[in-house]
């Protein structure tokens, strides 16, 4: 009998793969949150009739199936690289450019954007307040020596001049380009490699537009030098998609601004950065504890010089009182700049902020008021519409 | 629940072949017929219903066409005929009659809200097949509920084909003989089946599904093209890939199943291509409707005509559209073409017949593909007037190799060098091993893995 099985050594090994595989489902402890994905994983869910009536057991059940699949991490990681031996520069929506630069594809706009766009308009009308827009855009518009050839993607600044076209007859609406002052470094090292963020330097290109048009006195990015940071070994959500092999990972800097305070939702915390994510693999999240509905930063002390002359901390004219951001992601590492022209930042991220804006501008009347998305956000993000409601 | 997945590979074929193993062999077609009720309901609960009727409905007609053979019969199978069409219709065709009468008359007549219940093409015409037969003599009368049950939902071919009609397997219902060599050889057709369409239909989809997004009007010409050539190769890697899953476990139940595909891309004619592609079922269209209505031994007029029905039948079997209706007429006119002397022709010139049947074939796909006469009207004249750019070049570095293995693969090269390596275990072993995994790899971060049958 064995001697007669062994003669059929494929269904013999098949078999015995299938059924191990079976077995550590069952019997495995499951996984349940995946550090590279930065995300929870569907455990097995519990059976009940109505579940098995509707049939969200069975969809509940395949995602378990799918997520918790043993060895998934480097099946994964497999088929990369056979995409990869294919010669694509493509996975998972993540195209590989020179240099080991990542970029998202955008082959089209999501309807969404369209909302977005009237979600912002309407805002703008409804106020009478002076409002700063600026929408940031993402590394393959400005990293353009990056891109490999016969990169298919849209472009994004002609929406991006849609929007700015259809609030420039607005009075009190200040629109800011970011194009020229990112793409005057685009040789530096602005954007990363393998995360869809900007770098710390980037931000602070996109904060000297911001100056600029807002009539703010920048900070000087050498004065800051001797208290800079860095944290290496980041591979941020490009890559986590892309999982091809010869990717060098990203280095994380960040300036080690002091404030007051900072109050994370319900948090309080001495800092604005939290160093503890930096041993994690989301090491972006290290930038305002990462995104918060509400957010507030109290300014360190102004300094007052010899003569007596107050200013900001670094002796500069004396700070604005208040700012509020609208925000994504991409200004979490922006927003310690701006702590250098503001007594007190106040920072909304829409998707956790279900409150009414017009209550908080209310409680801030005398604010300057800054939307900052990057275009990504702007194209997907399905929360503007909380500007107005 | 599909074959394509981790859920089948990794929870339904262990736990279900190892019971069906153990179990002695009269309790094998409960087992099989509980086994495919799981499988069938697992997605489609609420249509197990149907299913189980069109079962218990068909069981008693046959039982009834054997009480009263030569006496009422016929009638019977009337009936039985009426009711099974009569379900397919309702449950298939009704929204699309009632959008027509409203846009005709202008009536609004409300739409029924029913989805399509998976697989009723498929296992209507089957056990259409049992009843027909009966009634001719051709297969006698399972008196078995659990057997034509068994039989009609068979996880393996119940929800995507190929269509087994019951003369096929009514021996082995009755009494199987599983070997090891069935079991390894069956293994090895699924892997190969799952392997061409996971790897290659599901990948060369990927190009079909971004041209979706792209949007037709803003396709250039040769980005068009390359889109067709990939429709094309997807739904022969898809389907064929479905067909050899389902023949390798029938295989590995005990079941002979007929060959569905034979390399129908290396037809030199139309008439050649419909012998090769899906082949049972223009079998089934033969054998139940093109034959009943005299085939071709009637008058030239009434043969047109008997054509002109099979190929209505054919399109419209495909989906409720009337894109479906135009793809089936559209191969009625070539195939009639080629009936009056254009065959000839492509017989003494065979490179100019391979490139007319390609593009043929691959025309009707895009007729088959896009079911708005608009857009199908608007990626028609992209192919020809879209000009030229660049981003082609992203396309071809993205999926060239995929097209190309597709291309060789359907040359029949690919069966070939299996052919050669077959008997060989320690080639052959190692990379089927190979694929398998890869097979696992692709599923387990896969975005894209389409069921392509939901509309038949």
């Amino acid at each position: 009998m064995i001697r007669q099985l062994l003669q059929y050594k494929f269904t013999l090994i098949i078999s015995a793969l299938i059924l191990a595989i079976c077995v550590a489902y069952v019997f495995r402890s499951e996984s349940v949150f995946s550090e590279s994905e930065n995300r929870y994983l569907a455990g097995r869910p519990g059976m009940t009739l109505s579940g098995l009536a509707d049939g969200s057991f069975m969809e509940a059940f395949e995602l378990y199936v799918k997520e918790q699949l043993p060895a998934r991490d480097g099946l994964i990681r497999l088929k990369a690289l056979a995409e990869q031996a294919q010669l694509k520069n493509e996975n998972n929506g993540i195209i590989r450019g020179r240099d080991g630069y990542l970029f998202e594809k955008l082959i089209r706009t999501n309807s969404q954007l369209d909302r977005n766009e009237a979600a912002i308009v309407r805002f703008v009308k409804d106020t009478d307040r002076e409002v700063n827009i600026c929408i940031i855009p993402n590394s393959f518009e400005i990293m353009t020596d990056k891109l490999p050839k016969a990169f298919p993607n849209i472009s994004e600044e002609e929406r991006i001049s849609d929007l700015y076209d259809k609030l420039s007859g607005m009075k009190n609406v200040h629109t800011i380009n970011m194009y020229d002052g990112l793409k005057a470094h685009k040789d530096e090292y602005i954007y990363y490699r393998t995360d869809h963020h900007w770098t710390t330097f980037g931000a602070y290109y996109g904060y000297l537009r911001l100056c600029d048009e807002m009539g703010l006195e920048p900070v000087d990015i050498g004065s800051l030098e001797s208290i800079k940071k860095e944290a290496d070994g980041f591979f941020g959500t490009f890559y986590s998609k892309y999982r091809g092999a010869g990717i060098k990972p990203d280095i994380l800097t960040y300036y080690d601004i002091a404030v007051k305070g900072y109050r994370a939702g319900a948090q309080v915390h001495d800092s604005i950065y939290d160093t503890a994510k930096l041993d994690t693999y989301d090491k972006y999240a290290m930038f305002m504890y990462g995104n918060e509905g509400l957010s507030l930063v109290d300014s360190a002390d102004d300094i007052t010089d010899a003569a007596g002359n107050k200013g900001g901390i670094y002796g500069k004219t004396p700070r604005r009182k208040e700012l509020v951001v609208f925000k994504d992601s991409y200004a979490n590492c922006l927003i310690p700049y701006l702590t250098y022209d503001y007594d007190r930042l106040i920072v909304v991220d829409l998707r956790y902020y279900p409150d009414p804006v017009s209550g908080l501008l209310k409680e801030h009347p005398d604010a300057d008021i800054l939307l900052i998305y990057n275009f990504m956000h702007y194209n997907e993000d399905n929360h503007f519409y909380r500007l107005t409601s | 629940m599909v074959f394509s997945s981790l859920l089948f590979l990794f929870w339904f074929i262990p736990i279900f072949f190892i019971v069906y193993y153990l179990v002695p062999g009269k309790i094998k077609n409960p087992v099989l017929f509980l086994g495919s009720i799981i499988f069938y309901g697992w997605g489609e609960p609420k249509y197990l219903i149907l299913l189980l009727v069109s079962i218990t409905v068909n069981w008693l007609a046959g039982i009834l066409i054997g009480r009263f053979r030569g006496r009422a019969d016929k009638a019977v199978l009337i009936c039985a005929i009426v009711f099974d069409i009569g379900m397919l219709f309702f449950f298939k065709y009704i929204n699309f009659f009632i959008e027509n009468i409203n846009a005709v008359s202008g009536a609004s007549i409300g739409k029924v809200n029913i989805t399509l219940p998976l697989g009723i093409s498929f296992y209507t015409f089957q056990i259409m097949s049992y009843v027909i037969d009966l009634y001719r003599g051709k297969v006698e009368v399972e008196k078995s509920f659990i057997n034509l049950g068994t039989y009609l939902c068979m996880f393996p071919q119940l929800i995507a084909g190929p269509i087994v009609v019951y003369s096929n397997v009514s021996q082995g219902l009755k009494e199987r003989h599983i070997g090891l060599p069935d079991v390894e050889e069956g293994l090895k057709i699924f892997t190969l089946g799952l392997a061409s369409k996971v790897l290659i239909a599901n990948n060369a989809g990927a190009l079909w599904k971004e041209l979706e997004e792209i949007g037709y009007a803003n396709l250039s010409s040769p980005l068009a093209w390359l889109g067709m050539l990939a429709y094309t190769l997807q739904i022969y890697f898809d389907f064929n890939g479905y067909s050899m899953m389902a023949i390798g476990l029938g295989r590995m139940l005990g079941f002979e199943f007929p060959k569905n595909f034979n390399l129908p891309y290396t037809s030199l004619s139309i008439t050649e291509y419909w012998r090769r592609w899906h082949m049972t079922l223009s079998g089934w269209f033969r054998d139940y409707l093109y034959i009943p209505l005299g085939g071709n031994r009637v008058g030239k007029g009434r043969m047109v005509f008997n054509l002109f029905v099979v190929w209505f039948a054919t399109g419209f079997w495909h989906g409720a559209d009337w894109n479906f209706i135009l793809w089936g007429l559209y191969f009625f006119v070539l195939l009639m073409i080629e009936r009056s002397g254009f065959k000839g022709f492509l017989l003494r010139h065979k490179a100019a017949a391979r490139v007319y049947s390609l593009l043929a074939i691959g025309f009707g796909w895009m007729l088959f593909a896009i079911s708005d006469l608009k857009q199908l009207g608007l990626y028609l004249s992209r192919l020809f007037t879209g000009g030229m750019s660049s981003e082609v070049l992203f396309y071809i570095r993205n999926y060239g190799f995929i097209l190309i293995l597709g291309c060789i693969l359907s040359s029949g090269i690919g069966n070939k060098i299996y052919a050669g390596i077959k008997d060989k275990a320690a080639v052959c072993i190692p990379l089927l091993i190979a694929i398998f995994i890869l097979c696992v790899a692709y599923l387990a971060d896969a975005s894209f893995n389409p069921f392509l049958y939901f509309r038949f």
